[in-house]
């Protein structure tokens, strides 16, 4: 016998799951702080990555110049610039990514809201199937 | 207009029953423009030009993920240069990093914004693409807008390297690399055309979010008045005048482009057929959902004629409704 309420509820959660709720669903499997700890990680890398290219596309871009003045430069002056424009980039990077991954683990925690209720309700419909089995099989044998 | 909403609908009703096949099309019809457009402009290595090529690419771009797409576009644009100067190319991977790793990265999900404003600039519609997201996205859409200007950019500054460079010998590799970045930050058609950019991209945006009638309408149309508006002012105070005819049509064309778009949006949004299926211990289910139509009917004027009382007219208006559930 088929049920249409509850296959009603499992469509809607099975559409959710492929769907808009792949990505939440990722999500969810991460506590809070692991969650934009990983971000914040993965923001790191790539502000690295790119500052060290951005770095050497510099250096090649004043390469003449270096080279000409290779023994007058302060190179702790300028060693300590890029430093600090990297710490600085870091800061500025890795606040954004903290803010902007509380903001999305905030809002895919509350799209899962409505997808637990659900589930909760497909759960109550297998509760009541597996009652009417049981009453079902006890019915049969006390022989009515 | 009701025949305008009625041919909505229409298209609307085939959309819903062949939308799984109409999609893959339309996929693939895009990318044979972009990559068409991709080669008549630096297609400089043959093989890749040639139609065969193009259309296994076509194909490709048509069931991939769109991400994906972008960085095939993006190999392609890279391979044509490095057929023609290898140290073009490496500069151009070396500046398409950067801009990666340092602005990109952070608005995956919009890769397409950064490459369909290159393209859309080659086809002269450039300022379609702010509008757009305007309607569509918000302020974030800055960050791959303003990629995609200097991409546009960069790929112009290395094309006009390519064609003095002549026979792409291993020509001076510093003096290269130093006209393609001087080129390219003291480009004052760049910075013009990222702050108009900018520009209409915030004003589409605010447009469009006071609750007003028609705001996206008017939003559009405000911001293809302000786009010719501030492309001239800022053309006559940088000294730029090349091409402002073909700027104007441009932007008005965008504009009007924006226009359709918006127009057929908000149905083709909602009206595809889903498919899913799963099981149960009983079962296995395999379900297809068909979205309800509903349309914005328009208004409807009803006669009531009674013996004793004059003519009344009655109004009906209903409004289109979205699906509240997992939307």
């Amino acid at each position: 016998m088929l049920n249409e309420k509850k296959i009603h509820t499992m469509t809607k959660l099975a559409m959710f799951e492929e769907k808009k709720g792949k990505e939440d669903l990722k999500i969810n499997k991460y506590y809070r702080i692991d969650y934009i700890r990983l971000r914040l990680y993965n923001s790191f890398v790539c502000v690295t990555i790119g500052y060290v290219i951005l770095l050497a596309a510099v250096i090649l871009y004043y390469s003449e110049y270096l080279l000409q003045n290779a023994v007058k430069l302060n190179y702790k002056e300028i060693g300590a610039q890029a430093l600090i424009i990297y710490i600085v980039l870091l800061i500025v990077y890795g606040f954004i990514t903290i803010l902007v991954s509380m903001y999305s683990y905030d809002r895919a925690k509350k799209r899962l809201k409505k997808y637990k209720k659900n589930l909760k309700m497909l759960q109550q419909f297998y509760n009541e199937e597996m009652e009417s089995k049981q009453e079902e099989i006890h019915d049969e044998s006390i022989g009515i | 207009m009701t025949n305008l909403l009625e041919f909505k609908e229409r298209l609307n009703q085939i959309y819903q029953r062949g939308g799984i096949y109409i999609k893959p099309v339309m996929r693939f019809l895009l990318s044979f423009i972009v990559f068409s457009v991709i080669n008549g402009n630096i297609g400089y290595d043959t093989r890749l030009s040639s139609t065969p090529v193009v259309l296994l690419l076509s194909l490709l771009g048509a069931f991939t993920s769109s991400s994906v797409f972008v960085l095939l576009a993006g190999v392609v644009s890279v391979l044509h240069i490095y057929s023609e100067s290898v140290i073009l190319a490496v500069i151009l991977v070396g500046m398409l990093f950067i801009i990666y790793f340092l602005l990109l990265r952070f608005t995956p999900q919009m890769g397409y914004a950064v490459l369909a404003v290159p393209v859309l600039y080659l086809l002269n519609i450039p300022f379609a693409i702010p509008i757009y997201l305007g309607l569509t996205s918000g302020p974030i859409a800055i960050i791959p807008l303003s990629c995609g200007v200097i991409i546009y950019y960069l790929f112009k500054v290395i094309k006009t390297a390519v064609m003095t460079n002549g026979a792409g010998a291993m020509a001076d590799v510093l003096g290269l690399y130093k006209y393609v970045v001087d080129n390219l930050l003291n480009n004052k058609e760049m910075v013009l055309a990222l702050v108009v950019f900018a520009v209409i991209l915030l004003l589409t945006y605010f447009i469009r979010n006071l609750s007003i009638n028609y705001a996206f309408y008017i939003a559009i149309i405000a911001a293809a008045v302000v786009n010719v508006l501030a492309l001239l002012m800022g053309e006559l105070a940088l000294g730029i005048t090349n091409q402002i005819g073909t700027i104007i049509l441009g932007s008005l064309g965008s504009g009007i482009i924006v226009f359709i778009i918006q127009f057929f949006r908000l149905t083709l949004d909602f009206s595809t057929v889903e498919y899913t299926q799963f099981e149960d211990d009983d079962y296995y289910y395999y379900v297809k959902a068909v979205p309800k139509v509903k349309i914005a009917v328009s208004k409807k004027d009803v006669k009531r004629i009674n013996a004793q009382r004059n003519v009344s007219k009655v109004r009906r208006h209903t409004e289109e409704k979205a699906d509240e559930d997992f939307r």
